[in-house]
């Protein structure tokens, strides 16, 4: 072994010496990267400028057109991608407080030991393993017009009407919003639960010496030691929540009158119904930049990591 | 199905290899088709294909049914990969936009008539879709309309006679009045009605698709034609005072009338109607079996004359065609062409029809087996379903017709601002649609 | 690292709940009425996929079915096309294959990121993780048009490449293996080990626990995932839940069969959770946190 190394130049070594080693440990992954994602992203750019056809050998250059068509009122792209940019704003501001609220509170009522803990933590987090297809076929269900629970609920109790949520606007948001925080609200309960357990012991007796309550004691302990947990629950949600689908898809189509449709279902359907997939394409890049603002900000965080906890 | 013909595909390979092999005989030439008849109709259709492979010894027909949608998502790439299916079933609002965008052989008249597929036995209107600027692409198999099912037994209930079905827009609303009762039992126009709390109703309008289409329908029979010709881009004209005034009409159904529930879907009124609370349902042949299923008292009518001009009825269609090869292979091509002349003779229509699609053709129509049909109740309306083709942009026309309506009939604008806000949506749909075309 | 169960101060606890037992019985209702509300959809599925079509809209309500009945399950099992089998092999298959090749190309990757030294390691290790930052719906069209091009349309491929090269898992191995004591691999090097003997027989011990809960996350991720299925498979290729949508469809009129495919599809998955439950969450909390 010894002797190899000395007789050999170090590329054409046969074991660890070589300088090119860590560069074998890196390369299946880096040509799949290659393919898979630093591609992709030339080739959107590429397709957005052209009008594709994909039953075409050829593809026509047009440019900005499909960008420009995103900001020019009057064309259909500029119509839908906005209208339902700004249906998906609502989801946003409306599911991201409530998952990070209901989230904590649902944490907190299992901070102390109870009876059943171990069960209620179970069923909480439960939903978050169905599928989202599951999840939608079932808040269907419960919203549905005539007979679903909500509204044989609603039937009973005196004064209160049944609604048709699913095909009234604004009512439709109902059954999207509440099978979303039913679904996903165990995900960050567990990471508020996590952190709930490492805040130190030493923290709340102080508090107790200073006679803090219970709100106060949450108030300047809890919450402050919460603070990163809470940035980083709610920029992956708002991430996940701006890029909803399945919940709409599946609950409502989008409907009444493109109310809930997303604005990732209206790309889907420029390319895979209307089959212009520049277009979509283009909307996809719009879409994805400013998303890309959002990510950047949790990635400054996720390199902050911890030791923000009094901030 | 698809699963034992998998399993069963190497054992019939290896024989059929035997054979070719050992004694020379005509090869198998296989042939891949996909339709979108996923429903109660999925047995006849896949009888009907091994009917086929039972009396074609040289081919074999291998079905795959997707539901329409994500077939239609299918075709353009399967052709760009390679592998599409030989033979495909399309509907009349989309075969226009597959045909111009390249996807589907043209039928040549050296082919159509090598293969005895003769235009003249279908109805024409059918015929028609299939073609582009004379050219044909597609042969229809199936054929579907709007029509009326009412509950005989609450049209008793409330003094109609059951084999008399309202068919003209004064007699609907007499019929609708006296089939729509609150739950305390009181009439529209009755002092004290509460129309929140129906027990019973007529038949409601519903969002968004099976809406749009109802007041296609009687928009079409007020003489609208939505769009204008070809040479001038397609010019919307659905917002035109006769569009307004079908809108009207059935906004009025509910909100003057009174005779069909605020907030409507086409499936909460199929539900309704199976429980017995909407005595009428509008909807596609399509739901015949599931309401035969449901063990209901029903009969059926054509759709009713609610517009003021001739009749018109919203129509729809299939139509087999075959997606383009990368690599032509005459053999398969000769074989697909079979396949679809045989599946297209009215022999198999007939067959074809007891899964509730409509004769495609005459000879069908007038068939003494057809008349034991319950869609024969309908058979006079066949030459008036109106079918919108022929443009590649009827997804979003329909689109913005249906929404205009949907916002028209929820109450969310009047029915003149609804319709011009889906007209100018449907315009500029339609300008954009004309740019993204390829160039042909 | 995160636990959940916060053992060290039990017994406090339970002295603080003793004094005031009225705000803990409070807090006891809250949470069983909370889990009701949890439960209601899924007893509420399971009853109505118990239940002939006419008392699915039956009134007054029928809160436990009067007349339990399996037929909507033998008429889904009986129906055309319902390849359930099918789908939840393509499904299992499919995000099998898709954990254990990303888990393993996430440990080769991060193995040099964080133990070796050479240069470009830096510069990788942020290309890598800045294209974390990139969101999903950037891909879509490009991938999509990519699987027309390679003829992957409808193939297991389709479903299992495109994300295998995901820096997430790279990023998280590293952060752990960058943890190991550096001890350790020195004795193994001076027992003459050479690179990939000291990653199997050294280090992959450390990487036990985190390896098993990225598995669990990317099969949780593949198993779920509904647009790129949707668009990019079908028919038989379908993955269940997708599959199951499609399927439902024709039913969404009749509740009882709608609840019964339902349930087909989500009842294995609320065992195999139950039955995996602790490994369950802790796994989630593992990736979910990182280094929190």
């Amino acid at each position: 072994m010894i002797s190899t190394r000395a007789r050999r130049p170090p590329l054409l070594r046969l074991d660890d010496s070589n300088p090119l080693v860590p560069y074998l440990y890196l390369l299946p992954q880096a040509l799949l990267f290659l393919a898979f994602v630093v591609f992709p992203i030339a080739f959107g750019i590429y397709v957005s400028l052209h009008r594709w056809n994909i039953l075409s050998d050829r593809q026509t250059f047009v440019g900005l057109d499909y960008y420009t068509a995103i900001f020019t009122a009057g064309t259909p792209q500029a119509q839908f991608f906005w209208k339902t940019m700004l249906n998906t704003g609502f989801f946003v501001a409306v599911s991201v407080p409530l998952l990070i609220g209901c989230a904590l509170g649902l944490a907190l009522l299992l901070e102390k030991p109870i009876a059943g803990r171990g069960f209620f933590r179970t069923v909480f987090f439960l939903p978050t393993i169905l599928a989202v297809s599951i999840m939608g076929l079932l808040w269907r269900w419960m919203f549905e017009n005539g007979s679903g629970l909500i509204n044989v609920v609603l039937e009973r109790i005196p004064f209160l009407n049944t609604v048709p949520f699913l095909t009234t606007v604004g009512w439709a948001w109902v059954p999207i919003i509440v099978g979303t925080v039913w679904w996903t609200v165990g995900f960050n309960m567990v990471l508020y639960s996590a952190a709930l357990a490492g805040i130190p012991r030493a923290y709340y007796d102080a508090a107790q010496l200073d006679g803090a309550g219970t709100f106060a004691t949450f108030r300047f302990v809890t919450w402050p030691m919460l603070a990163p947990v809470t940035l980083f629950a709610a920029i992956t949600t708002t991430i996940a929540s701006f890029q909803v689908f399945g919940q709409p898809h599946v609950i409502t189509n989008g409907g009444p009158l493109r109310s809930t449709q997303s604005v990732m279902m209206y790309i889907t359907e420029e390319a895979f119904t209307n089959f212009r997939f520049s277009s979509a394409a283009a909307m996809s890049m719009v879409f994805g930049l400013a998303l890309l603002v959002i990510a950047a900000f949790q990635f400054r965080l996720m390199l902050q990591d911890t030791g923000r906890g009094n901030s | 199905m698809n699963e034992r013909h998998r399993f069963l595909r190497f054992p019939i390979a290896l024989a059929t290899l035997l054979l070719v092999a050992g004694v020379t005989l005509a090869q198998s030439v296989t042939i891949d088709y996909w339709h979108g008849f996923t429903g109660p109709d999925l047995p006849i259709m896949e009888g009907l294909v091994a009917d086929f492979n039972a009396a074609h010894p040289g081919i074999e027909v291998q079905a795959e049914a997707i539901p329409w949608g994500n077939l239609f998502q299918q075709i353009e790439p399967s052709v760009a990969a390679g592998r599409a299916p030989d033979v495909v079933a399309v509907n009349e609002d989309v075969i226009t936009g597959f045909i111009l965008r390249g996807a589907l052989e043209q039928l040549t008249p050296e082919m159509l008539a090598e293969h005895s597929i003769e235009p003249e036995r279908f109805f024409q209107s059918l015929w028609s879709i299939g073609m582009v600027d004379d050219a044909v692409y597609g042969v229809p198999v199936h054929s579907v309309m709007l029509v009326m099912y009412y509950n005989t037994q609450l049209f008793e209930e409330a003094g109609l006679d059951p084999n008399d079905p309202p068919q003209d827009r004064e007699s609907f609303l007499e019929a609708a009045r006296a089939l729509t009762v609150d739950t305390s039992g009181r009439h529209p126009g009755d002092a004290g009605f509460d129309r929140n709390n129906l027990a019973r109703w007529a038949a409601g309008v519903p969002t968004p698709w099976m809406g749009g289409t109802i007041a296609y329908s009687v928009a079409a029979q007020n003489g609208v034609t939505f769009v204008g010709p070809a040479s001038d881009d397609f010019p919307v004209n659905f917002n035109s005072d006769e569009g307004k005034e079908a809108v009207q009409f059935l906004v009025d159904l509910v909100t003057e009338h009174s005779v069909s529930p605020a907030n409507a879907t086409e499936e909460s009124e199929i539900a309704a109607f199976r429980q017995g609370k909407a005595a009428i349902n509008l909807n596609g042949v399509w739901m015949v079996s599931q309401y035969q299923e449901a063990g209901l008292d029903f009969g059926i009518a054509p759709f009713p004359h609610l517009g003021t001009g001739d009749y018109r009825v919203w129509g729809g269609a299939s139509h087999l065609a075959m997606p383009v090869q990368r690599r032509g292979d005459p053999e398969e091509q000769a074989a697909a062409l079979t396949f679809i002349s045989w599946m297209t003779q009215a022999q198999q229509n007939l067959t074809w029809t007891a899964a509730g699609g409509l004769p495609t053709q005459a000879e069908v129509a007038d068939h003494s087996d057809y008349q034991s049909n319950p869609m024969t109740a309908v058979k006079e309306a066949l030459p008036n379903s109106y079918v919108l083709t022929g443009f590649p942009f009827i997804a979003q026309l329909r689109g913005a017709w249906d929404s205009g309506f949907e916002a028209a009939l929820l109450g969310d604008k009047d029915v003149d601002r609804a319709l011009d806000d889906a007209a100018a949506e449907a315009t500029s749909s339609i300008r954009d649609g004309l740019l993204s075309l390829p160039d042909r | 690292m995160a636990t959940i169960a916060g053992t060290g101060r039990t017994g406090v606890a339970v002295g603080s709940r003793r004094r005031r037992m009225p705000r803990g019985i409070i807090r006891f209702v809250t949470l069983s009425l909370l889990a009701m509300i949890f439960l209601a959809p899924i007893y509420w599925m399971a009853t109505t996929s118990v239940k002939s079509e006419s008392d699915t809209i039956a009134r007054p309500v029928q809160w436990i079915p009067e007349e339990p009945t399996l037929e909507n399950y033998r008429a889904i099992f009986a129906s055309p096309n319902a390849t359930f089998l099918r789908w939840t092999w393509n499904s299992l298959f499919t995000s099998v294959a898709f954990s254990l090749l990303s888990v393993a190309l996430g440990v080769l990757t991060a193995y040099p990121l964080a133990r070796m030294r050479f240069p470009g390691r830096q510069t990788w290790f942020w290309i890598l993780l800045g294209s974390m930052m990139v969101p999903g719906i950037i891909f879509l069209i490009p991938h999509y048009l990519m699987m027309i091009q390679l003829n992957w349309i409808d193939t297991y491929n389709a479903l299992i490449w495109p994300g295998v090269p995901g820096a997430f898992g790279v990023f998280l191995m590293r952060q752990f293996l960058v943890s190991v004591p550096l001890e350790l691999e020195e004795a193994a090097r001076l027992d003459g080990a050479n690179s990939l003997q000291i990653l199997v027989y050294v280090l992959v011990p450390f990487l036990i626990a985190p390896m098993a809960a990225l598995g669990l996350f990317n099969f949780m991720a593949a198993w779920n995932n509904y647009v790129w299925p949707l668009f990019v498979v079908h028919g038989d290729m379908q993955t269940l839940p997708v599959a199951i949508t499609t399927f439902s469809s024709r039913y969404w009129t009749t509740y009882g069969k709608l609840m019964a495919g339902t349930a087909i599809a989500s009842i294995p998955v609320l065992i195999a959770f139950l039955v995996a439950q602790p490994y369950f969450i802790r796994g989630m909390s593992l990736t979910g946190l990182k280094d929190e």
